[in-house]
C-alpha cells in the first residue's frame, strides 16, 4: 500500500513539474532565444521481491532544452552576414539617394555652369553673361560643397555608429563573461538551461555586430575571439575594445584593442557584422566617392584657372584664379619620432589613383605605397623642393628631419572639396580675350598678313609689349628696329612668348605691329577655350571629362548599392530560413504545449486517482481491522 | 516539421513587409513616371541617363548659340545688301560722271549724291547690334569702327573674327573685321597706279597695259616725263634715269615688265607718276571721286586728271563691290552651315530623347498590371495571416 501511495506521489510530483515546464514554455513563447524545455521522466529503480522486480514510481531524470548547436551556429553565421549587409545597404542607400536627388546633382550644376560659359563665349562683352558666370561659379562650388558635406556627414554617422557598436560589443562581452561565471558555478550534473539560452542569444547578438570565433571549453565557459584571434572573452575575463584617436587623422576615431600588451589598433582586422559593414562602407563606398568628387573639383579648378590665366579679362589684364581648391592632405603619423613634415601637390591629376597613399621613411630612403592595391610605387627624385619625389602624378617635398620608420598618410583629393571656393566677385575677372593681337600696317605695300598670334609662354614678362616687325627687305626683318632676322615664309616668328605667322610676300618697309589685345570686347578666343573644358579629358589618363567622370561615379555607387541591396536581401532570406530551422528545433509551438497541458493534466488526475485508490484501500483495511 | 508560433509570426510579418516595400516602390515609380528612381535601380542606365541628359543640354546650348549666330549673320547680310545697293548706285553715278557731256555743274550734282551715298555706307559700316556693339569692328566693338579724320578715313577696329560654337566640333565665324569689307582696297590695278600730274597741260591719259600682276615688280616708284612731246624719260624714285625713248601713242612704254600706254597728246614738261598701289577704302574712293568732280576742270571739259579720277573711282567701286559680294557669299555659306547644323542637332536630339525615354520612362502598362498583381498578393497575404494566426488549440480547450 505504501508503495501505491509512493508511486502515486512520485507521479504527482513528476507531472506537476512537467505541467510547470509546459507553463514555462508557454510563458516564454515570445522570449527571444528561449529554447523549449522538456522534462525527461524515468521510472524509479524497482524493488526486488520474491516475485520479481516491483516498480517504484517515476522520477525526473533531467529538464532538457531542445537545442541543436549546429543550427545555432548556422543561425549565428547567417545573422552576422544579414546584419552586415543590412547595415551596408542602409548606408550605401544614403549615398545612392543623395546622388539620385536632382537638387544635389552635380551634373545639372556642371551643365548650367558650362552653359553659362557658352553664353559668355557668344557675347563676351555682355555684363549679364559675365555676372551670370559669378553666380554659376558660386552655385557650382556650393553644390559640390553640399554634396561633399552630406557625404562627410554620412562618414561621421558611420564613425559614430562604429563607436556606439564598440560600446555594445563591450557590454555584450561583459554579460557573456558574467554568464560564464554563473554557468560554471552552477554546473552541476544538470544544465542551467535558461542561462545557456541567454548566453547563446547574447553570442548571436554579438555576432550581428562583429564576426566572432566561438570556442566552448570543458568547464562550460564559452570563449570568444575577434579580428585576428584577439581574445574578447575568456572565462570570466573580458578584454575591451575602445575608440581612440586615429594615427593619421586626429579628427577621426580608430578602434583599439585593450589587450594585455596595451592598446593596439584593430580597425583593419575587424570583419563582418555591423562594424565590418561600417568600415566597408567607409573604405569601399564613401571615401572613393569623396575622392572622385574631389578629383572632379581639382580637375575643374586646375583647368579653369590655367585657361583663365591664358587670356585677358575685361580689365585688359591677364586672368587670375577663378576657383580655389583644398590641397592634398598629408598627415604625419602620431607615432612619428622625427619632426619632419611633407608637402604634397598634384602635378598630373589624371594619373592620381582613387586611393590613399602611404609614404614611409625606410632607413633614409623613401617608399610610397598605394593602399587600395598595396603596391609599392617607384619614386623618382630626392624629396627636396628642387627635386621633389614624384609618382602617380603626385610630387612630394620633404622638409625637416625624419626618423627611420616615420610614416605619412597622403590623401590627394579626399578633402579637396572642403576648399573648393569661388574666388570671383565680378564677371570682369573672366578672361575672354586672347592676350595679344597683331596687325599689318595700312601703309604696307604688300598684302602680306599676320595672324593674331598663339601664346606659347604666358609667363613671358614682355608678352604684352608693343613690338614692330619691320621688313628691311622682303626676306629680312628687324624687331623694334633692332637686329636682322631672316624671314622664312610659313614659319612662325616667336616674339616675347608668342608665335606669329606672316603669310604672303612682305615688301620692303612693311610693318607688322604686335600689341596687347586691349579693348577687344568681343574677343572670345579664350572664352571658347574655357567653355571647351567641359569636354576635355581631364581625368583617368585623359580619357574622361568631368561630366563623364560624374556619370561613371553614379554608376559605380549605383552598382555597389545594388550589390549591397541584393546581398542584404539574399542574406536576410538565408537568415530567416536558418532562424526558422532553429525555431523548428528550439521554438515553442503553442498547439503542442496545449496538447502537453492536456496530457499532463490527465496524467496528474490519474496519479491523484491512484492516491485516492490507495487511500480507499487504507480505509477499507482500517475498517476491517476496527471490527 | 514543427511550426513554432514565433517563426510563423515572424515569417508572416516579413512576407507582408516585403510586399509592402515592393508596392511602395511601384507607387513611387508610378508617381514620378520614372523607371529609375535611384542609381542602384539600374546603375548603367542611371549613368547613361546622365550622359544623355548632358548631351541634350549641350545640344540645346549649341542650338541657342546657333540662333544667336544666325541672327547676327542675317543682320550683317542685310547691312551688306544695303551697302551693295549704295555701291551700285555710286557706280552708275561714276559711269555718268565719265561722260564727256558733263559740265562742272552736273558734276557737282553727281558729287553731292556720291557724298550722300558715302555717308550712307559709313552709317552702315558703323551699325550697332541690339546690344550696342558695333558690327564691323572685329573684336573692338566698343568704339566706332570707321571715323573720318583730317587725313581721310580710319579703321579703329582690329583683325578679330569671333567664332561661335554651334556644334560639338563645329564653330562658325559670326563677326569679322570691317576693314576686310570696307577697307583693304588697293588703288590702281591693285599693284600699281599711274596718273597724270596735276600740272600737266597736255591731253595725255595714261593706262596700265601689262594685264595681270607683275611678279618682278619691287614696289619702286617711277616718273615718266616728257622732255619733248615725242620723247619721254623714265626716272626712278631717286631721280636716276632708267630709260628714255621716243613716244608713240601706239607703243607701250615699258619699265621692266611694266607696260603703259598714253593716249592723247602729252605736252612737253608733262609728267606721269607711276607708284605702287597704296591701301585705300571704299570711303576714300567715294570721297576722292566726289572731290575730283567738285573740283571739276577750269573750262568744264573732261581733263585727263578728271578722267583718271573717274576711272580710279570706277575701279575702286568695282573692287569694293567684288569684296562685298565675296563677303556676302561667305555669309551665305555660313548661314547654310548653321542651318544644316541646326537640322543635324535637332535629329540627334530626337534620337537621344528617344533613348532617354527608353531608359528612364516608366512602362505604365507593365507597372499598373504589376501594381494590381501585388495588391492582390498583399491582400491575400494579409487575410491568410489573420486566419492562420487565429488558429489555436487553446481556443478549443
Amino acid at each position: 500500500m505504501t508503495s501505491i501511495l509512493g508511486i502515486g506521489t512520485s507521479a504527482l510530483a513528476a507531472f506537476r513539474r512537467s505541467l510547470s515546464t509546459v507553463g514555462q514554455n508557454i510563458a516564454n513563447v515570445n522570449t527571444e532565444g528561449y529554447s523549449r524545455q522538456t522534462v525527461n521522466l524515468v521510472s524509479r529503480e524497482p524493488q526486488f521481491t520474491g516475485v520479481g522486480f516491483v516498480g517504484n514510481g517515476v522520477e525526473i531524470a533531467s529538464i532538457e532544452r531542445s537545442y541543436n548547436s549546429f543550427l545555432d551556429a548556422q543561425a549565428r553565421t547567417a545573422g552576422s552576414s544579414a546584419s552586415r549587409f543590412e547595415a551596408l545597404s542602409n548606408f550605401a542607400a544614403r549615398v545612392d539617394n543623395l546622388l539620385a536627388d536632382p537638387s544635389s546633382s552635380l551634373s545639372t550644376a556642371l551643365n548650367s555652369f558650362f552653359g553659362q560659359l557658352q553664353d559668355f563665349s557668344t557675347n563676351p562683352s555682355s555684363s549679364a553673361a559675365r555676372s551670370g558666370l559669378v553666380a554659376e561659379s558660386e552655385n557650382l562650388t556650393q553644390r559640390f560643397q553640399s554634396v561633399d558635406q552630406a557625404l562627410a556627414g554620412f562618414g561621421n554617422e558611420a564613425r559614430a555608429a562604429i563607436v556606439e557598436t564598440v560600446g555594445e560589443i563591450n557590454q555584450i562581452a561583459g554579460q557573456i563573461a558574467e554568464l560564464n561565471t554563473k554557468i560554471t558555478q552552477s554546473a552541476q550534473t544538470q544544465p542551467p538551461n535558461d542561462l545557456l539560452d541567454q548566453r547563446d542569444r547574447l553570442i548571436r547578438d554579438l555576432s550581428a555586430l562583429v564576426d566572432v570565433t566561438v570556442v566552448n571549453d570543458a568547464s562550460g565557459s564559452t570563449n570568444l575571439f575577434i579580428g585576428n584571434g584577439q581574445t574578447l572573452v575568456i572565462g570570466a575575463e573580458t578584454y575591451e575594445l575602445a575608440a581612440a584617436q586615429s594615427e593619421f587623422d586626429p579628427t577621426r576615431n580608430e578602434i583599439v584593442y585593450r589587450g594585455l600588451s596595451g592598446d593596439t589598433p584593430i580597425s583593419d582586422v575587424l570583419r563582418g557584422g555591423r562594424i565590418g559593414a561600417l568600415f566597408e562602407f567607409e573604405s569601399e563606398i564613401l571615401n572613393p566617392t569623396r575622392r572622385a568628387i574631389g578629383a572632379a573639383a581639382v580637375a575643374l579648378t586646375q583647368a579653369l584657372n590655367a585657361q583663365n590665366a591664358q587670356g585677358l579679362n575685361a580689365d585688359d589684364a591677364l586672368g587670375g584664379d577663378l576657383l580655389s581648391i583644398g590641397p592634398p592632405l598629408a598627415v604625419a603619423s602620431s607615432l612619428n619620432t622625427g619632426s619632419g613634415s611633407i608637402n604634397v601637390s598634384i602635378d598630373d591629376l589624371s594619373s592620381v589613383a582613387n586611393s590613399e597613399y602611404r609614404l614611409i621613411n625606410d632607413a633614409g630612403s623613401f617608399r610610397l605605397f598605394r593602399l587600395d592595391t598595396g603596391a609599392e610605387l617607384a619614386l623618382s627624385g630626392t624629396g627636396t623642393a628642387g627635386d621633389p619625389l614624384t609618382a602617380d602624378g603626385l610630387s612630394i617635398v620633404v622638409s625637416g628631419t625624419l626618423d627611420n620608420g616615420d610614416q605619412f598618410s597622403i590623401e590627394p583629393t579626399l578633402n579637396a572639396v572642403a576648399g573648393f571656393r569661388n574666388l570671383t566677385t565680378t564677371g570682369r575677372e573672366f578672361a575672354a580675350a586672347a592676350p595679344v593681337r597683331a596687325t599689318a600696317s595700312v601703309n604696307n605695300l604688300s598684302d602680306a598678313t599676320i595672324d593674331n598670334g598663339t601664346v606659347v609662354d604666358i609667363d613671358n614678362p614682355a608678352l604684352l609689349n608693343t613690338v614692330n616687325i619691320t621688313f628691311t627687305d622682303p626676306t629680312t626683318y628687324s624687331v623694334n628696329g633692332a637686329g636682322s632676322f631672316t624671314f622664312t615664309p610659313g614659319t612662325a616668328i616667336t616674339i616675347n612668348g608668342a608665335e606669329y605667322v606672316i603669310s604672303g610676300e612682305p615688301a620692303t618697309g612693311d610693318v607688322f605691329t604686335i600689341e596687347a589685345n586691349t579693348n577687344a570686347q568681343q574677343d572670345n578666343r579664350n572664352a571658347l577655350a574655357l567653355a571647351d573644358i567641359e569636354t576635355r579629358g581631364l581625368l583617368d589618363n585623359g580619357e574622361t571629362n568631368i561630366g563623364q567622370s560624374y556619370a561613371s561615379l553614379v554608376a559605380e555607387v549605383g552598382s555597389v548599392t545594388r550589390q549591397a541591396n541584393a546581398s542584404a536581401e539574399a542574406q536576410s532570406i538565408l537568415f530567416a530560413s536558418a532562424t526558422t530551422r532553429l525555431q523548428e528545433a528550439s521554438g515553442v509551438d503553442l498547439d503542442q504545449e496545449a496538447a502537453d497541458l492536456i496530457r499532463f493534466q490527465q496524467s496528474f488526475q490519474a496519479a491523484a486517482q491512484v492516491i485516492s485508490v490507495a487511500s480507499t484501500l487504507f480505509d477499507t483495511l482500517l475498517a476491517a481491522t476496527r471490527r | 516539421m514543427r511550426v513554432t508560433d514565433k517563426a510563423a509570426f515572424d515569417q508572416g510579418v516579413a512576407g507582408l513587409q516585403r510586399l509592402q516595400a515592393s508596392l511602395n516602390e511601384l507607387q513611387q515609380q508610378l508617381a514620378t513616371g520614372r523607371q529609375i528612381l535611384r542609381p542602384s535601380d539600374d546603375p548603367l542606365g542611371a549613368s547613361r541617363t546622365l550622359e544623355i541628359q548632358d548631351s541634350i543640354s549641350r545640344l540645346d546650348q549649341f542650338e541657342r548659340n546657333n540662333e544667336l549666330a544666325t541672327n547676327r549673320l542675317r543682320l550683317k547680310e542685310s547691312s551688306l545688301a544695303t551697302t551693295t545697293e549704295y555701291l551700285q548706285r555710286a557706280r552708275e553715278l561714276a559711269l555718268q560722271a565719265a561722260n564727256a557731256t558733263q559740265t562742272n555743274e552736273t558734276r557737282g550734282f553727281i558729287a553731292a549724291e556720291l557724298r550722300g551715298l558715302l555717308d550712307g555706307i559709313l552709317a552702315v559700316a558703323n551699325t550697332r547690334d541690339d546690344g550696342g556693339q558695333y558690327l564691323f569692328g572685329g573684336f573692338q566693338t566698343g568704339q566706332t569702327p570707321f571715323t573720318r579724320t583730317a587725313s581721310g578715313f580710319q579703321y579703329n577696329g582690329d583683325q578679330g573674327r569671333r567664332e561661335v560654337q554651334i556644334g560639338q566640333s563645329r564653330r562658325i565665324v559670326d563677326a569679322e573685321p570691317g576693314d576686310r569689307i570696307f577697307g583693304r582696297l588697293r588703288e590702281g590695278n591693285g599693284q600699281i597706279t599711274a596718273a597724270p600730274a596735276a600740272a600737266n597741260t597736255g591731253t595725255g591719259v595714261i593706262t596700265i597695259n601689262n594685264g595681270s600682276r607683275v611678279a618682278s615688280y619691287d614696289y619702286e616708284a617711277y616718273t615718266i616725263e616728257f622732255v619733248a612731246p615725242d620723247t619721254f624719260e623714265v626716272r626712278d624714285d631717286g631721280g636716276a634715269l632708267v630709260s628714255t625713248g621716243p613716244f608713240s601713242p601706239d607703243d607701250n612704254i615699258e619699265i621692266g615688265d611694266l607696260a603703259f600706254k598714253i593716249a592723247g597728246v602729252p605736252a612737253a614738261g608733262d609728267v606721269f607718276d607711276v607708284t605702287p598701289s597704296a591701301q585705300t577704302d571704299v570711303f576714300t574712293v567715294l570721297d576722292n571721286l566726289a572731290s575730283a568732280l567738285e573740283a571739276g576742270s577750269p573750262n568744264g571739259e573732261t581733263t585727263p586728271q578728271l578722267q583718271t579720277a573717274t576711272d580710279a573711282g570706277l575701279a575702286g567701286l568695282d573692287q569694293a563691290l567684288n569684296t562685298i559680294l565675296g563677303v556676302r557669299s561667305e555669309l551665305g555659306v555660313r548661314l547654310s552651315v548653321a542651318e544644316t547644323e541646326l537640322d543635324r542637332s535637332a535629329s540627334t536630339k530626337l534620337l537621344l530623347q528617344e533613348q532617354l525615354a527608353n531608359l528612364q520612362d516608366l512602362d505604365y502598362t507593365a507597372a499598373i498590371s504589376a501594381l494590381t498583381q501585388q495588391t492582390t498578393a498583399l491582400e491575400a497575404a494579409q487575410q491568410s495571416f489573420v486566419r492562420i494566426q487565429g488558429l489555436s488549440l487553446f481556443d478549443l480547450l
